[in-house]
């Protein structure tokens, strides 16, 4: 046989061998690693944490104040900046001013006054970032104003004396950057509402018809009067005002050789005691939250983990891909936090609130349930031999 | 003719990088086992005859069950070869499957320094292969809404090989000796992928990886006794215990996108002495009959490193009897026709693996063997075609049965290099 021989036959031998598809022979001795695994943990803190809340930039600004049984009395002061060009010529005489103010939430008792005052804010501010307990500095009041209707616009007309001292500033060029805004101070309300920054316009009428400014900048300044009271068994989240909770997993013993394919976080609420109120009494409960993670780097901004939407059954359910590549990443040591928090979306600017139930609640407390796959690493399995 | 040689080498170079890349994630379930399914390949003539290769002195084959017989060498030789399995395997609840398989033999080069009295030998070969493949799919209702499809994709690959370098020398007219420095390398991989039909469920890759490799010696013995028409050999080898050190490490993720999880642990494997002996018969250079028996008390192995089912009560001592018988019609003449110079053979082998997934239990393996070594134009210079049938384990306790068809081919070169030429 010629040697070209011998190696053509090698050679397509070799290219002959092909891999036929694998079938399930052996699972049954592959033991724990032949399925997945699921683990849940419960939740080994779960209590009320000192976040302040950012309500600057809110689509939403809040005014008033409320003494709720569950939740504690709270007092709310909003701010509003206005932006915009005079439509009128310099010389056109501004002959009224009026805000209005449209109604798009309601906290308290829905009988109760609604009373504040209106200042000018006389310093610059940056809403971005702005957290609900910023002073800001205003000038003497302008008006009271005593809102006794439902009506969701709310019409505030300006005296003269406070359009003959800010005309000239209503015509300026410069009136978005001059002019810092108003604050609406609560005056002994009975309810907080809330007013819709996009809909909300402050309107000078001039000889040359009205011109209508609209928000530039909103924030929201929230003073708690007193603390709440949520029934034992339970933790209380209020957004706005606080409290947020902050809550923590015993994770790194368990996970630190697994990979993590899913991680499903689940928080039971009692909707009804989170509803239950005096007569003509609003609480709205607080419908989506959020997951994020607080690293020790106090400057650092928070980790957003994921958000969760109140279920039917009255729970939120953390879950999807973005979560799971969290806590891989924690695992992996590639990503380090202090603790886990749940807030309220700063969009959602309110006072809703939810009970939520707490680590002694049994099957209804705050759990984590993660799905991994697992290989055997683990030196104390290994074999010792004889001796 | 050294060209023939060379190209024999790259050739068997090329086809090493073939077979691996081809076949490897597609034989025995047991191969996932402790360090792999244990491999040796003493010459394609052995292996033909049972694997009996200790006392089998030949002029035509390096063989490496045995440094002692490296001494009887008159040509420089270079032997390549590759193997190719069929398996079917079959577990206790009637699920089978098909496999085919291709891996590299062995590569072997035997220098004669000086001829027949002092040979060098030197072979790369598998020390053990781990390749098997394992799928499922299933569901899971893990608190999430309704129920989640997966597949999870189990495969082992790699393994370990061998580097010999040695020496064998006749001693007197009846002895020879041999000895060998056996470096033993190579990482070990078990890897478990899962996918999910849901996009809110993460892919994983997770790949346990073993890094090993330490260095042991081989040592070899061969008496032989011989009349006109036939000779007897009798001979023993084996090879030290050897630790084996080395690095285990868990990693998520892709190829370039690797993590690790936890730390890299290090640590060692503890291989038992490997003993062989046997015999050889070959009368009027037409017969050839050889018989082996090895021993390897693999229950007093350990390792700090985790493998599957590497626990003492799954350790089992192995004891692997081996033998068969050679036929060449013509003998030495090289004047006869083809298919008479051609060597026939037929052999057996019962052995039992070194591991078992249940405790208590030995995972035998039987087998037939044959083959034939196919003379070629030049001079020294055989391929060999060699087969073997045989059935490993069996569908008791849960365990799985395989049956399997192997058949491989190896160049052997035979040539002679360093000699004088004479001029006039």
């Amino acid at each position: 046989m010629r040697p070209t021989c011998c190696y053509l036959l090698f050679s397509l031998l070799v290219l002959a061998a092909c891999t036929d598809p694998t079938s399930d022979v052996g699972l049954n001795l592959l033991g724990e690693s032949g399925s997945l695994h699921t683990q849940t943990l419960t939740a080994t803190s779960f209590s009320p944490s000192s976040l302040v809340d950012i309500t600057g930039a809110a689509p939403r600004v809040l005014v008033g104040g409320a003494d709720d049984p569950l939740t504690g009395q709270v007092e709310a002061s909003g701010f509003l900046d206005f932006a915009g060009e005079f439509s009128g010529a310099p010389s056109d005489a501004i002959s009224a001013v009026q805000l209005r103010l449209v109604r798009d939430y309601d906290f308290g008792d829905t009988t109760g006054v609604l009373q504040f005052s209106l200042h000018q804010v006389l310093a610059e501010w940056d809403q971005s970032g702005l957290k609900a307990n910023t002073a800001l500095t205003i000038g003497p009041e302008i008006i009271n104003v005593n809102v006794a209707t439902r009506d969701s616009l709310i019409m505030i007309d300006l005296p003269a004396s406070w359009i003959d001292a800010n005309e000239n500033l209503l015509r300026s060029d410069n009136f978005g950057s001059e002019f810092y805004g108003f604050a609406f101070i609560d005056n002994g309300s009975e309810q907080v509402v809330g007013f819709n920054s996009t809909s909300t316009t402050l309107v000078a009428t001039s000889t040359a018809g009205p011109t209508t400014f609209t928000v530039s900048s909103t924030y929201t300044k929230f003073d708690r009067k007193t603390e709440p009271a949520a029934p034992d068994e339970f933790v209380l989240f209020q957004d706005g005002t606080g409290p947020a909770i902050a809550l923590d997993f015993d994770l790194e013993f368990y996970f630190s050789d697994r990979s993590i394919n899913g991680a499903v976080l689940t928080f039971s609420a009692d909707t009804i005691a989170s509803q239950h109120t005096p007569p003509n009494f609003v609480r709205p409960l607080l419908h989506r939250l959020q997951l994020v993670a607080v690293t020790s780097d106090q400057e650092a901004p928070a980790i957003l983990v994921g958000e969760a939407d109140l279920t039917g059954e009255g729970k939120y359910r953390f879950s999807g891909q973005d979560l799971s590549v969290f806590f891989q990443s924690v695992f992996l040591g590639t990503l380090e936090y202090d603790y886990l928090e749940l807030r309220a979306p700063v969009i959602n600017n309110g006072l809703n609130t939810v009970l939520l139930y707490g680590i002694n609640a049994g099957n209804l407390s705050p759990r984590a349930t993660f799905i991994s796959s697992h290989i055997t690493f683990d030196r104390r399995l290994v074999s010792s031999g004889k001796s | 003719m050294k060209k023939f040689s060379s190209c024999a080498i790259l050739t068997a170079l090329i086809l090493t990088s073939n077979v691996q890349g081809q076949g490897q994630d597609d034989g025995s379930f047991y191969s996932g086992y402790g360090i792999g399914e244990l491999s040796s390949f003493a010459s394609s003539q052995a292996q033909a005859l049972g694997g009996a290769g200790v006392g089998l002195f030949s002029y035509d084959y390096m063989n490496f069950s045995n440094p002692a017989t490296w001494s009887r060498q008159t040509l420089v030789r270079v032997a390549a070869g590759a193997q190719f399995n069929r398996l079917h395997a079959q577990d206790a609840r009637g699920q089978a499957e098909r496999l085919i398989n291709g891996n590299f033999s062995a590569l072997q080069i035997g220098v004669p320094l000086l001829s027949t009295r002092l040979g060098l030998g030197a072979s790369y070969e598998p020390y053990s292969r781990i390749n098997y493949e394992v799928s499922t799919t299933g569901t899971l209702n893990a608190d999430v809404e309704g129920e989640l499809p997966f597949q999870i994709h189990h495969e082992g690959s790699g393994g370990l090989h061998q580097a010999r370098i040695g020496l064998g020398m006749r001693i007197s007219r009846w002895a020879s000796l041999g000895v060998s420095a056996d470096l033993i390398f190579g990482i070990a991989e078990e890897e478990r992928r899962t996918t999910f039909d849901s996009a809110d469920l993460l892919d994983s890759r997770l790949v346990r990886s073993t890094r090993l490799s330490g260095l042991t010696s081989s040592a070899g013995i061969a008496l032989s006794f011989g009349g006109e028409d036939y000779e007897i050999s009798i001979a023993a080898s084996g090879s030290l215990p050897v630790t084996l050190k080395g690095t285990q490490a868990l990693t998520l993720g892709e190829s370039l996108d690797l993590d690790t999880l936890g730390n890299t642990i290090t640590g060692n494997v503890k291989v038992p002495l490997r003993t062989r002996g046997g015999l050889s018969l070959r009368y009027q250079n037409r017969w050839l009959l050889s018989a082996e028996v090895r021993h390897e008390p693999w229950s007093s192995a350990s390792s700090s490193l985790y493998f599957t089912g590497f626990r003492p009560s799954n350790l089992r001592d192995r004891t692997r009897y081996g033998g068969g018988v050679e036929f060449i019609p013509a003998g030495a003449a090289l004047q006869a026709s083809y298919l008479r110079r051609i060597a026939y053979r037929i052999g057996f082998y019962q052995d039992n693996l070194y591991i078992s997934p249940t405790h208590g239990t030995d995972i035998a393996v039987t087998a037939i063997t044959g083959g034939f070594g196919l003379p070629t134009l030049f001079f020294g210079t055989r391929v060999d075609i060699t087969f073997e049938v045989g059935t490993r384990g069996s569908t008791n306790q849960n365990l799985i049965r395989d049956r399997f068809i192997g058949v491989s081919a190896t160049l052997n070169v035979g040539e002679r290099w360093f000699v004088k030429r004479r001029l006039g």
